[in-house]
């Protein structure tokens, strides 16, 4: 398997990511954040007359091999809950779609 | 003076309170909600006297909820019901108001999946002069 070098983008101080602090689905937060690929937008949908969001964040997959629906997450000072995780391509990377609490 | 239709609309609308409105074609933001839209769905005219003075109508109306729940969305949709449908229906409930087929609560899966609807079928049956279309007789 060819093992890509993600540390590039998923660096807080001089990549692209930003911190996130994830709280497990019915556990404690964990202690430190970890860094994700997070957009904010995601896309603009309107829903029955509504504009509404879609945010969503990408992360290596082995930082939370555990990641799951319902996990909380504190990014940026907003909170938000996972309501679907699946791989991208090829696995290495992990995609959250959330939604905000 | 307003056309009749726009008349029994704007009479929901006011029964339903600030948040509802008849003149919100475009979405709303997610701040605004919940809120409501009262639309128009058809409006069946027929004359009511031999000579056509005087014309029935029966207007469809729908009064269209929107709401946004991270947990319980159809608890969010049925609590806006509950509170709207007394307050639409309060006595004497105007040109002949009254609920008109199956009630709908559409809740789409795009987005954050935090967005649902609850659609009331409204009717209501009022007499014009057919010369006279901002006039309601009764």
């Amino acid at each position: 398997m060819f093992l890509e070098d993600l540390s590039v983008f998923f660096d807080v101080a001089g990549g692209f990511a930003v911190d996130a602090l994830r709280t497990p689905a019915g556990g404690v937060a964990e202690a430190e954040p970890q860094a994700v690929i997070f957009d904010a937008n995601g896309l603009n949908v309107e829903e029955f007359d509504v504009v509404t969001q879609a945010p969503a964040f990408v992360v290596p997959a082995d930082t939370w091999p555990t990641l799951a629906e319902a996990d909380e997450f504190e990014i940026g000072g907003t909170d938000y809950r996972a309501r679907q995780v699946y791989p991208h391509r090829d696995g290495a990377l992990t995609v959250a779609e959330l939604v905000r609490v | 003076m307003a056309l009749a239709a726009q008349q029994v609309a704007e009479a929901v609308r006011s029964r339903i309170g600030p948040t509802a409105y008849t003149d919100h074609p475009h979405p709303f933001a997610e701040a605004e909600l919940p809120a409501w839209r009262v639309v128009y769905e058809g409006e069946l005219t027929e004359g009511a006297t031999m000579d056509g003075t005087v014309v029935q109508h029966g207007l469809k109306l729908r009064a269209i909820g929107h709401a946004r729940a991270v947990d319980d969305l159809d608890a969010a949709l049925n609590a806006m019901a509950a509170t709207a449908l007394p307050l639409i229906f309060a006595p004497p409930v105007p040109y002949g108001l009254q609920p008109d087929g199956e009630i709908e609560r559409p809740m789409p899966g795009e987005g954050e999946a935090a967005i649902g609807a609850i659609e009331i079928p409204l009717r209501a049956i009022f007499f014009t002069r057919a010369d006279a279309p901002e006039t309601i007789l009764s």
